[in-house]
């Protein structure tokens, strides 16, 4: 075996016991943070793939004012020829299907009970290939369908509130488009739960955009307030966004081209978990890194005769450094490596369980292993430690070779 | 390969108090000589083995190594020196515990980057020498004292130094082993023309030398041949 690992090597096997305490803490810190980093990208994911399949799509079109106006005045905001976006966003190979959805807020009652609401309707007959896991919202009662145009699906706390279930009519006061009051009547097809928002539950509403919706409470003609589009796949979101995004602007177009993983809760949750992650990866890396050192530091500190003697015989600074990162370089790669397998472990078990924290987003959340995960675990650590460790490596070599041969 | 020193001053600071170990001394050691540095403990003969071994810098004062001044030279430069022309003996071995026998000699072979078939060569012709080459592949823990300091002349050879320094070598050894190391050193002295510097209280090792340089509270008060103190 080379001369210097072997030094390195058995210099670890000597110190045993302070050896196998820093390899723990190494295999800990690191299997939590591939842990943690990897249920952060198994809830991004998986809200993602909800967002995508159950509510968003891909992408959706709507006015630059749509969320100042999309509910009280729709009118400004309004896309009165869908079609002919709809077939310019069909030019784009990438793009499998569009769907229509109006936004719709007003009061709905039954018998005596009335109550506000907000919600969106939908062409149903795009409903299937946009959204393909819609269904997946409804907790009880069936999904929306193009065979029962006027059957709603409202939030579990609004049915409750409205003492209302599956079947039950329902009257909607609304008002078109351009401002007027109207009303139709609908019935409970289903009953959906919003993820992790209750309060959302008492005052949703999705239905279908049916002739009723269109003719008697929106007098929307053809028209809608927004686009929900498909793509063949997700990787092509952005090139999508991108290309239509510009075409909109050299248009002089008012519309705007979002992302699913634009959506506001999602960037603010995936930025509170991204800011958890950091916070751990931050914190862990401090600790296995303050453990290394500490543990380098009674290593070098319980040599530094040897370091002296070392050096008597014509070993430079850079050598003696050489010397002692072999050795924190043995030790890390080790405990890295061995987190990474528990790490790694960790995720697979709870890929198998799933998580779940909640019943919402957090609900059997499956972890994802990613590439960037473990470089990020393994690397980011050892690079904090290597900085720490070369403190009390320079301490020895600012000794003078005679201190440290006198040293005790 | 010689060594001179010239006005040679060395100060530590004790807590408050600065104390002069070395004052002003000058010497000149020849290629080939064996010299013997005597004196009471704290006299300063470590100190000025140190110096001349460019292990430490003095405080004022030049030191010339084959006429090169080494005061203003770098840790790097001093380091090679150190690797390619002097050879250290200490009086406790300072030998690297985790290393087998074989493993301490080569290591200053490694920190020369010697290629690996000359290092065996040159490893086990130098533990042939000590006569320790039946115990290359021993730990060092399980060596008499004698057999460490064996090593540690081992160590200090095989770079084929030009000078080699001593500080107490045979203060840890029994009166056997010690003279069987001053037989050593000798032979190494006389076969090899290795210039030998002791700082040492053994009569032994001073009654061998072909110099002794007395030192007494840091300046050198007596530098006579053998021959005169044996005559």
């Amino acid at each position: 075996m080379n001369t210097y690992l072997q030094i390195a090597w058995k210099n670890l096997i000597r110190s045993g016991r302070r050896t196998v305490v820093t390899l723990i803490a190494i295999v800990v810190g690191i299997a939590m943070m591939v842990f943690t980093n990897g249920f952060n990208a198994g809830m991004t994911s998986q809200w993602g793939s909800s967002l995508i399949n159950e509510t968003d799509g891909h992408v959706k079109i709507h006015h630059v004012d749509f969320y100042k106006f999309g509910i009280s005045d729709r009118e400004k905001v309004f896309i009165e020829n869908p079609d002919g976006l709809i077939a310019e966003l069909r030019k784009s190979s990438h793009v499998t299907a569009v769907m229509s959805r109006t936004a719709l807020a007003g009061l709905i009652g039954r018998d005596e009970n009335s109550t506000t609401f907000y919600g969106a309707v939908n062409d149903l007959a795009e409903i299937d290939a946009v959204l393909p896991d819609h269904g997946k919202l409804v907790v009880e009662g069936r999904p929306l369908s193009g065979e029962d145009p006027n059957g709603v699906l409202i939030g579990r706390g609004l049915a409750r509130s409205l003492a209302a279930g599956i079947g039950d009519e329902l009257v909607i006061l609304s008002s078109t488009i351009q401002g007027d009051q109207s009303s139709t009547l609908v019935h409970v097809r289903g009953l959906i739960r919003v993820k992790d928002n209750p309060q959302a539950e008492q005052s949703v509403l999705l239905g279908g955009l049916s002739d009723e919706m269109r003719i008697d409470l929106l007098d929307s003609g053809a028209g809608t307030t927004e686009l929900v589009v498909r793509l063949d796949a997700e990787q092509n979101v952005k090139q999508v966004v991108d290309s239509l995004n510009r075409s909109f602007a050299s248009q002089g177009a008012p519309w705007i081209a979002e992302p699913w993983y634009s959506n506001r809760e999602l960037s603010f949750l995936t930025a509170i978990f991204n800011g958890i992650g950091v916070t751990v990866t931050i914190v862990l890396s401090l600790i296995v890194s303050f453990i290394v050192s500490n543990a380098m530091l009674m290593s070098i500190f319980e040599r530094i005769r040897e370091v002296g003697s070392i050096r008597a015989i014509g070993a430079d600074k850079r050598q003696i450094y050489g010397l002692f990162y072999l050795e924190y370089l043995i030790m890390t790669s080790l405990g890295g490596l061995l987190g990474l397998v528990a790490g790694a472990l960790l995720i697979t078990l709870g890929q198998h369980t799933g998580i779940s924290f909640s019943d919402g987003i957090f609900a059997g959340v499956r972890p994802v292993l990613e590439i960037r995960n473990l470089l990020t675990s393994f690397l980011i650590p050892l690079a904090v430690a290597a900085g720490a460790v070369f403190f009390p490596v320079r301490s020895s070599c600012r000794m003078s070779v005679v201190d440290s041969l006198n040293y005790n | 390969m010689s060594i001179r020193i010239a006005s040679v001053t060395k100060q530590y600071q004790l807590g408050m108090t600065t104390v002069n170990a070395l004052r002003g001394i000058s010497l000149k050691i020849e290629q080939g000589e064996f010299v013997a540095l005597v004196g009471p403990s704290g006299s300063g003969k470590s100190t000025a083995l140190h110096i001349l071994g460019a292990l430490d810098r003095p405080t004022s004062g030049e030191v010339w190594i084959q006429e090169t001044p080494v005061t203003q030279m770098s840790d790097k430069q001093l380091a090679r020196l150190r690797r390619e022309h002097i050879g250290f003996i200490f009086q406790s071995f300072h030998l690297i515990p985790v290393l087998s026998v074989y493993g301490n000699v080569e290591f200053p072979l490694l920190l020369m980057k010697t290629p690996k078939q000359e290092r065996r060569e040159r490893v086990m012709a130098t533990l042939e020498c000590v006569g320790l080459a039946d115990r290359a592949q021993h730990k060092t823990e399980e060596l008499s004292g004698g057999q460490r300091q064996r090593v540690a002349i081992a160590r200090a050879l095989v770079t084929r130094p030009s000078i080699i320094l001593s500080d107490e070598p045979t203060a840890n050894l029994d009166s056997q082993n010690g003279k069987g190391i001053i037989d050593l050193m000798q032979k190494l002295n006389e076969e090899q023309r290795v210039t030998l510097v002791f700082a040492t209280h053994d009569a032994s090792i001073v009654s061998r030398a072909k110099r002794i340089v007395h030192i007494l509270d840091g300046a050198i008060v007596e530098e006579v041949p053998a021959s005169v103190l044996q005559g």
